[in-house]
């Protein structure tokens, strides 16, 4: 099957930045893919060129159209959720079901009807009358209700409580994931995206630094907790990472031999937060 | 088709308050006025036996309800058709302002508070969204400007017929036959078409700037062309080649900032004094519009305004974030 995203070569300049450095990549159908890197470091810009709301140079492939020429068609395939607040504040409840209904070909109206029951919006409360965390209540029952290809989320859970934010991709794992499906996440609250995933994708200075399902990366780095007379022998394996808990020493060992991690204790998954750490070192400096 | 109707429902759901309520208000204050008028007149009328014919509510009070001659009731009939025409004539006015700071505001706003981000994310072309603002403009507020007008003035009307039937006249035949309120309508249908072509450089004009430029539109919308009429000025007096000042400012500047007032009408007062005739001319008529349709002053600016329609779709293609 082909890719559903297909970038190759893509950049993109700003005055005195380069937000994309030549970057290339493939997302398949029925994955989620996080796209994690430190700000400033290009994520929301390829996001943006993937959504057509940017101009770039290089080839980039979205369902089979190009987002620079065919954005209005490309949308009936792809959803998108940026960061909270961007519902216009004057906007009513059941106005904005009424639009997305009368304009979306893919919306289901009972669908995001039965979503907003579960919530406490009403139909005639305006956007400024809710909270963040209602409003991005409202933008996803209007999103899982589009029967959408991609969808697309930027920072989805900025600034909400970890209510909402569980709540959040409970309701996209429970209701709106399928095999049929595929989903694009960026995020800073890495530990919260971290068990939906499948793949992953690290960026850094506009430029890829890690692309790999989570299968992969969990045979690729592994985690050893070794007591500190055993220290000297781990460091000799060239770790990514060291770092102290309880007078243990926790080493990050990317594709190192596992035998020979055995014999220095106990070996666990990394947590990405810790692999992006390690893998973004001296970012700001 | 369908998109494009919720398009334009999208943009009264969130310009109501200029829309209609304000014209709702301006009509209620006319008919506000007319009550107080008529109260006026019935004081007036109990306290003095007799009304001068100073009072006037549509018509003249006093010659109302005396025993008007067929040439007054004429008279009547003209003034009723007249006023007819200022309850919309002031609507308009109300609307010009109204409009003013929507097209300033409607690709602006949306750039502010990120919300074209969600916008964006359905799927519809920039071009039908900005249309669908143009024809808000140009075709749904004039025309809700016209129906509230209207029903301002049938209240109007009633009011004044209810006051004739209490003095003994028969306001069938001293106001409803006398008067022409269908020739009329057909008058202001005839006129929406010339004021929508009439405003395009302003639409485009201002859905340019509003849609072009990173912050303070309203400046830039102002700032500009009263700028470039100034410099053109100071070439002019610098003895170096300049576009006529009496050109550059009433078909330039004026034509950018304030075609949204339907100015085609003092326009042609201006410019051929010699065939306007305020009797026949006064109350829109039909020689008149045609008049309006003929100025080629209007097609060239309208095609001015398309163009800079068209940039402003091409601006809203690009910025979708600052």
């Amino acid at each position: 099957m082909s890719a559903l995203i297909e970038a190759r070569g893509l950049r993109k300049r700003y005055r005195n930045t380069t937000a994309l450095d030549g970057i290339s990549f493939k997302v398949e159908p029925g994955r989620i893919v996080g796209l994690i890197g430190p700000n400033g470091a290009g994520k929301t810009t390829a996001l943006k060129a993937i959504l057509g709301l940017t101009d770039f140079e290089g080839d980039l492939s979205v369902l089979g159209l190009d987002p620079r020429t065919q954005r209005d068609r490309l949308m009936q395939q792809v959803s998108f959720i940026a960061d909270v607040a961007v519902l216009p504040r004057w906007l009513r409840v059941g106005d904005a079901v009424d639009f997305v209904g009368g304009v979306h070909p893919r919306f289901n109206r009972a669908r995001c009807e039965q979503f907003l029951a579960r919530t406490k919006l009403q139909s005639r409360m305006k956007v400024r009358e809710l909270s963040k965390g209602m409003i991005v209540q409202l933008h996803l029952a209007l999103v899982m209700a589009i029967d959408a290809r991609l969808l697309v989320l930027d920072e989805p859970t900025l600034g909400l409580d970890i209510l909402y934010r569980k709540q959040f991709y409970q309701s996209l794992l429970e209701d709106y994931f399928d095999a049929e499906k595929t989903i694009l996440v960026t995020t800073h609250q890495v530990e919260e995206v971290e068990h939906i995933l499948t793949d992953l994708m690290f960026i850094r200075d506009g430029r890829i630094v890690l692309d790999a399902s989570m299968d992969a990366v969990g045979e690729r780095y592994a985690e050893v907790l070794v007591n500190a007379d055993r220290a000297e022998a781990a460091r000799a394996l060239k770790p990514l990472d060291e770092r102290q808990v309880f007078g243990k020493s926790i080493f990050l060992f990317d594709g190192a031999d596992r035998a020979q991690l055995e014999a220095l204790g106990e070996i666990r998954r990394p947590a990405i937060v810790d692999l992006f750490v390690a893998t973004m070192k001296g970012t700001y400096a | 088709m369908k998109t494009f109707a919720w398009l334009v429902k999208r943009e009264y759901w969130e310009r109501r308050g200029g829309l209609l309520w304000a014209q709702v208000v301006c009509g209620g204050v006319l008919l506000l006025v007319s009550l107080v008028g008529l109260l006026i007149g019935e004081v007036v009328l109990r306290a003095h036996g007799g009304m001068d014919t100073q009072i006037h509510v549509g018509v003249p009070l006093g010659q109302l309800i005396g025993h008007p001659t067929p040439a007054q009731i004429a008279q009547f009939g003209r003034a009723l058709d007249a006023s007819m025409i200022s309850f919309v004539g002031i609507g308009s006015m109300v609307l010009a302002f109204v409009l003013f700071f929507y097209l300033l505001s409607a690709l602006y706003d949306e750039r502010r508070d990120r919300s074209i981000l969600f916008w964006k994310s359905l799927p519809v072309s920039d071009r039908d969204t900005v249309l669908a603002k143009v024809a808000t403009a140009i075709v749904l507020a004039p025309v809700i400007t016209t129906i509230v007008a209207l029903v301002a003035y049938f209240a109007m009307l009633i009011l004044l017929s209810l006051f004739a039937l209490l003095h003994g006249g028969n306001p069938v035949t001293l106001l409803w036959l006398p008067s022409h309120p269908l020739i009329m309508l057909i008058k202001l249908i005839i006129a929406l078409p010339l004021n929508a072509l009439w405003a395009l450089p302003t639409v485009g004009w201002l859905l340019l700037c509003s849609s072009a430029v990173r912050a303070a539109p309203f400046l830039w919308a102002l700032l500009l062309p009263l700028a470039a009429g100034v410099l053109n000025g100071v070439i002019g007096l610098m003895g170096l080649p300049s576009v006529p000042g009496a050109l550059m400012w009433n078909m330039g500047v004026l034509r950018l900032l304030g075609s949204t007032f339907p100015g085609w009408f003092a326009h042609l007062m201006a410019t051929r004094p010699g065939n306007f005739d305020p009797l026949r001319d006064g109350m829109l008529g039909f020689g008149l519009l045609g008049r309006g349709y003929a100025m080629p002053g209007l097609w060239i600016g309208a095609l001015i305004g398309i163009a800079m329609i068209a940039a402003a779709i091409a601006f809203r293609r690009r910025n979708s974030d600052s």
